[in-house]
């Protein structure tokens, strides 16, 4: 008898909803809420549709496996009655080949820890897709659950002159059927309709196994009605899913029967028939045709709009060309796009800061508010519009299919990295943010593949670090320009491709040692051209940018706050003082050139020995050779926090040391500091550049550490990658600092 | 079949952009083979191989009106029969 836990979470003696430990996804108040799982292929539009039912934000895009995260919202029916919807991965079958297509069988198995067994299956279909979608379709309705199938993107089937009889379709398959168009919200209503009545079970069976396959499946479903409490049908389906398992985790998740049993029974099953494997497949197709042969009739087939894009997208000379302007164009747009609305929101919140300081009294609130607050979230806020640029362009990459395309042309050059074509998307991603992207790389079926993706997202240009390239930019490069291509433009572009290339070096590295391997299949669906869901895209952007205001209104005014504390306090050292004394007798003199010297002083007095100067000043020795000094160090520390802290905590320091009513930007705060013992200028081009660089390779981001522990499973890789990538950005910025030095530049 | 007219058996990667071919069999890892099944790859079903991409590789072929992305490699397990 096997322990208390063998399908412990998965006991199903019925197919009714049951009691389960609900996770954070389902809030609680909303387990006798009936449940409905959104089942379809990659790409069939399954989360428009899921959006167009729930209202809910969720990212949609036009590419295989871009819902990596299980989506939840709620719907209320015409009726009064809310349902809960999930919305789970896509997946070409119910035998998992990646982690994501592992919670779609395991929802639908009931197996799963987190979702209960849906009470209604919404089975998705691309109905210009049928004959190979409708595969998926038989193998969910073998499981015999309450389902009502939606023929997705009618209006595009009918373009390609594809006919359904859509009643001959019902009568065979005994599940009603829906036709909608998710882009236009066509057919919802009817949906929601239907949502409300008692969805029926399916009528038939229609995967029944090979005689050889059977044996097998009614032994070890013996085993496990023996063992647990699944029984019937229920356990021969738990036994199929485990003998296709394989190589996978299930067996060691379920402890319904041993890794050893199960090997048993397919090395017999593998003797009786080698071809085991394709056996459902096979008569799958053959029903699918049948289906088809009965339900449809196709006029036309050619899609002329994808015949021509593609011979010009994936042309051998012409495809490669329009890849690097499509990303060069991106990249220039970000930089100069962004800047008339940056402009707007600086000019925005330095007119708030002044008419704070006109209404306030003179004191520590007036400055907390003032050049704590005010100044952190407002520099932080000056860069959202090139944030929400980015997003925009990665949405409209992925809503349109190029970016599939984009992989299409680059799987042969990723592959002499060792990373497969599909590693683009999740890469891609981290460009916005490296959680995300990490969170992407469950598509990537392969182990190997996969680990070294996460590993070196983060080596992306993430949008964090676009503010503290910006406002390095701002400080160090000239402005000058070349018609529409400019020298910021240029280092900025120059900065991604840095991060690129040093990921793919780092990948290469990691997959001819710890992660050698050969490379593992990949198969890429390339899907139509779409106009992009604008709708979607608009939600998906506000989305990503409310989330990153949010992040600016709370960590980074908490950790401004702190930051102007440590700052200020404790004022009053004995030199301070005595400057001040100093600054009061020239301004009585009306000495202008005594009272700026001195003002400087006094600044530079107070931060020296505040909290933050102390600990900058510890840090100093070692980012010294770097060419950073302690107040840059108050901002490597700082920047732990999020890297879009460092502007915010420059911004406090320089606010701070200009003490004077002239508003001095910070830019030219950064670029005309003065070193207060030497009087020289603190920082060169060349602390820029070695700045800039160690931002672009140091990992400076505790929720992307969290979130590579949390998709490896363990410390390991959370902490090689923290090691690696600082101890490269500590080498990187010393052969830049000194290798300039040595070369005669700053 | 002998190991040298498995050798010479047509393959998915060996046809030219726009070839037509029929699928007889799927060589490869256990799971690649019955994802290509799933993906509609059964004996029998018509493939389309549609191109090369500029670098090479992978190649695009059409199988069930669905445009798929595979590396050469890989599609050289595929055997066909041409039509």
């Amino acid at each position: 008898m096997s322990s208390p836990s063998d399908l412990a979470q998965a006991p199903r003696e019925t197919r009714t909803p049951r009691a389960i430990p609900l996770s954070s996804a389902f809030p609680a108040g909303t387990r006798r809420q009936p449940l409905v799982a959104v089942v379809g292929n990659p790409n069939s539009g399954k989360s428009t549709l899921f959006n167009r039912l729930t209202g809910l934000r969720q990212k949609v895009a036009n590419y295989p496996g871009v819902t990596v995260d299980v989506g939840c919202g709620r719907c209320m029916l015409p009726s009064g009655t809310v349902v809960n919807l999930v919305d789970l991965p896509g997946a070409y079958s119910l035998r998992p080949r990646s982690p994501d297509e592992e919670i779609v069988r395991d929802v639908l198995l009931g197996i799963d820890t987190t979702t209960p067994l849906p009470d209604v299956v919404l089975l998705v279909l691309d109905a210009s897709s049928l004959d190979r979608q409708l595969f998926l379709a038989l193998q969910v309705l073998d499981l015999g659950l309450p389902t009502i199938l939606v023929l997705n993107m009618v209006d595009i089937a009918r373009e390609q002159g594809l006919l359904i009889d859509r009643t001959a379709l019902e009568r065979r398959l005994g599940v009603p059927i829906f036709e909608t168009v998710g882009r236009t919200g066509e057919g919802i209503d009817a949906l929601r309709l239907a949502l409300d009545e008692q969805a029926p079970r399916p009528a038939i069976r229609p995967l029944a196994h090979s005689d050889a396959i059977a044996t097998e499946v009614r032994a070890l479903a013996a085993r496990i009605a023996e063992r647990g409490r699944a029984t019937g049908a229920d356990a021969e389906r738990i036994a199929w899913a485990l003998l296709c398992d394989e190589g996978g985790r299930m067996s060691r998740r379920l402890h319904s029967a041993s890794d050893e049993e199960i090997a048993a029974h397919r090395a017999r099953l593998e003797a009786a028939d080698p071809d085991w494997r394709s056996v459902e497949a096979a008569r799958g197709f053959a029903a699918v045709e049948a289906l088809l042969l009965e339900s449809t009739r196709k006029v036309s087939s050619v899609d002329p709009v994808r015949r021509r894009v593609d011979r010009i997208v994936t042309h051998r000379i012409v495809g490669p060309l329009l890849f690097a302007l499509v990303m060069g164009v991106i990249f220039q747009a970000i930089y100069a796009g962004a800047q008339p609305m940056m402009d707007l929101i600086e000019r925005g919140t330095s007119w708030f800061g002044g008419l704070l300081s006109a209404t306030l009294p003179a004191g520590p609130l007036r400055s907390l508010l003032i050049d704590g607050v005010i100044a952190g979230v407002g520099t932080v806020l000056s860069f959202l519009p090139q944030i929400a640029l980015l997003f925009l362009f990665i949405g409209l990459l992925e809503d349109t299919g190029y970016l599939a395309r984009a992989a299409f042309i680059l799987d042969r050059l990723m592959g002499v990295v060792g990373l497969p074509g599909r590693a683009f998307l999740p890469l891609l991603s981290s460009f916005a943010c490296a959680i995300p992207g990490i969170m992407a790389t469950r598509t990537i079926e392969n182990r190997r593949d996969r680990l070294a993706t996460i590993f070196v997202a983060p080596f992306m240009s993430c949008s964090a670090r676009l503010p503290v390239y910006a406002l390095l930019i701002g400080a160090f490069i000239p402005n000058i320009g070349w018609g529409p291509i400019s020298l910021p433009g240029l280092v900025l572009f120059a900065l991604y491709l840095f991060g690129i290339v040093v990921a793919f070096v780092t990948a290469w590295a990691l997959r001819r040692t710890v992660l050698r391997g050969p490379r593992a299949s990949s198969v890429m669906e390339l899907p139509p051209y779409r106009t992009p869901a604008w709708r979607g895209l608009v939600t998906t952007i506000t989305g990503q940018s409310l989330e990153f205001l949010k992040k600016a209104g709370t960590v980074i005014v908490a950790v401004s706050a702190v930051l102007w504390f440590l700052a200020s306090y404790p004022a009053g050292a004995p030199e301070t003082r005595v400057l001040q004394g100093e600054l009061a007798a020239a301004e009585q003199a009306g000495d202008a050139a005594a009272v700026t010297a001195l003002k400087t002083s006094v600044a530079g007095s107070t931060l020296r020995h505040s909290f933050a100067g102390q600990i900058g000043r510890a840090l100093e020795p070692l980012i010294q050779p770097l060419g950073f000094d302690w107040r840059i160090g108050i901002g490597l520390v700082t920047s732990f926090a999020a890297r879009e802290v460092m502007v915010s905590t420059m911004a406090t320091v320089w606010n701070l040391s200009d003490a004077s009513d002239e508003s001095v930007s910070l830019r030219q705060a950064i670029r005309e500091a003065k070193n207060p013992e030497t009087g020289g200028a603190s920082y060169v081009p060349l602390t820029g550049i070695s700045l800039m660089v160690f931002f672009a390779l140091a990992c400076q981001c505790m929720s992307t550490v969290a979130v590579v522990r949390r998709e490896t499973g363990g410390w390991t890789w959370p902490i090689l990658m923290l090691v690696t990538m600082n101890v490269l950005a500590w080498v990187a910025s010393f052969a830049v600092f000194q290798g300039g030095r040595a070369m005669g530049l700053g | 079949m002998t190991p040298t007219a498995f050798l010479t058996d047509p393959h998915l990667a060996g046809l030219l952009p726009g070839e037509r071919a029929l699928v007889r069999r799927v060589h490869g890892a256990p799971d690649f083979s019955r994802r290509m099944s799933e993906l509609g790859l059964v004996p029998g079903t018509e493939v389309r191989m549609v191109r090369r991409a500029p670098f090479g590789d992978p190649i695009e072929f059409v199988v069930r009106g669905t445009h798929f992305s595979i590396r050469r490699a890989e599609a050289e397990g595929i055997r066909v029969v041409a039509i």
